[in-house]
């Protein structure tokens, strides 16, 4: 592989593990409640786990896909991207392991899938984050370059995964009869 | 100047998914008019359904449930009345995303009745059988009554169960407890969907 194509592997990889961060970061922001059902259905009566401490992880989701798209704090970027992804996993093999049936808003989606496999292959691909990032070098030349190109990139990521997620309201509020009939409405 | 745009971008990118989030959780808020507050809540077992059955052969819509852990097929019919209120339900969490694994058999006079139904209701997104004269889910589980739900473990049927609301027949069908309270109404439908 070219550099520059391990370059752009690299701007891509992180873009995305940063559009994943940000929107489950800012979905837990808006409505922590989901989550909160979700982990107190895997650990009942822990006393920890309140609106805030999902709002927590939040911000530090939100931090660090941040932090993944700049040059300066992409390598511990990748070691918290990597963390979180192990706590994403583990709470996926509790989840399956429970047949959890809640669904957790993990992404914000209120239709997201309860905590189990798909929750472990996010977290196993937030995970692959860290060994990508030791195993290809940036040139402090190129900072600004992999700063700028990661930050369109994750823009592009953002749109696109949100628009994903919200396709059925989005579609609905579209629907010309949607609007119309009372009693059918996004409600 | 390209790195401040291209952070400029990233900004104005999140700022909608946050927006995005918002109008979902708005969404969520807003009181349903699908959803009167007068609607019965009570499930009862519907006695004489086969239970322990699984079809031999399942239609190609509904193939899935033959493999799924627990389902949840609804039994509905163009000729009732309640069948349309809880078609508007089913509709209501499918535009939310909140539909969870469920499947709809809509028992019809005749094809175009039933996919009528389907298109009108909004339930093409939904796994679904139209079934004409209402033969198959009869000569299957011997249900005639609708709106009936059918509770599948494994693809066999667990239970059969007569209901009115949706959310009543999930915390029914799959027992599912939320601890979580107080929390309006909307709120509690997340837990169980």
């Amino acid at each position: 592989m070219t550099l520059m194509t391990m370059q752009w592997t690299l701007v891509v990889i992180n873009a995305l593990a940063a559009s994943v961060l940000v929107t489950a970061g800012l979905a837990k922001m808006v409505s922590p409640d989901q989550l909160l059902r979700a982990l107190r259905e895997l650990l009942p009566g822990q006393r920890l786990l309140t609106v805030g401490t999902v709002r927590l992880i939040a911000v530090v989701e939100i931090g660090t896909g941040c932090a993944l798209l700049a040059s300066p704090t992409r390598t511990t970027a990748a070691v918290l991207a990597a963390a979180l992804g192990t706590c994403f996993a583990s709470l996926g093999v509790a989840g399956w392991l429970r047949q959890s049936r809640v669904s957790c808003g993990c992404l914000g989606g209120d239709g997201d899938a309860p905590l189990g496999s798909t929750s472990l292959v996010l977290g196993l691909a937030l995970m692959a984050v860290l060994p990508v990032n030791d195993l290809v070098s940036l040139p402090a030349a190129q900072g600004a370059g992999y700063s700028r190109s990661a930050a369109i990139v994750a823009s592009l990521g953002l749109i696109l995964l949100s628009s994903m997620l919200k396709r059925n309201l989005a579609l609905h509020l579209l629907r010309p009869d949607a609007r119309r009939t009372p009693g059918n409405g996004v409600s | 100047m390209d790195i401040v745009f291209a952070f400029v971008l990233l900004v104005l990118a999140g700022s909608l998914v946050l927006l995005f989030a918002m109008m979902g959780a708005l969404a969520s808020r807003v009181p349903d008019p699908a959803r009167p507050a007068d609607r019965s809540q009570s499930v009862r077992s519907l006695e004489q359904a086969r239970l322990g059955h699984s079809p031999a052969v399942w239609p190609p819509g509904l193939s899935r449930l033959a493999s799924a852990d627990k389902s949840l097929l609804l039994v509905l019919s163009t000729a009732c009345g309640s069948c349309v209120d809880v078609a508007k339900q089913l509709s209501a969490d499918v535009t939310r995303d909140r539909a969870g694994d469920i499947a709809v058999v809509v028992s019809c006079a005749d094809r175009d009745a039933g996919e009528d139904f389907v298109h009108r209701h909004g339930l093409k997104a939904v796994a679904h059988l139209v079934d004409e004269g209402g033969t198959w889910v009869k000569s299957e589980f011997d249900v005639m009554m609708s709106p009936t739900g059918l509770v599948f473990h494994d693809g066999r049927l667990e239970s059969a169960l007569m209901f009115a609301d949706l959310d009543a027949l999930r915390t029914a069908a799959f027992h599912v407890d939320d601890d979580l309270s107080p929390q309006p109404r909307q709120e509690k439908r997340l837990a169980i969907g």
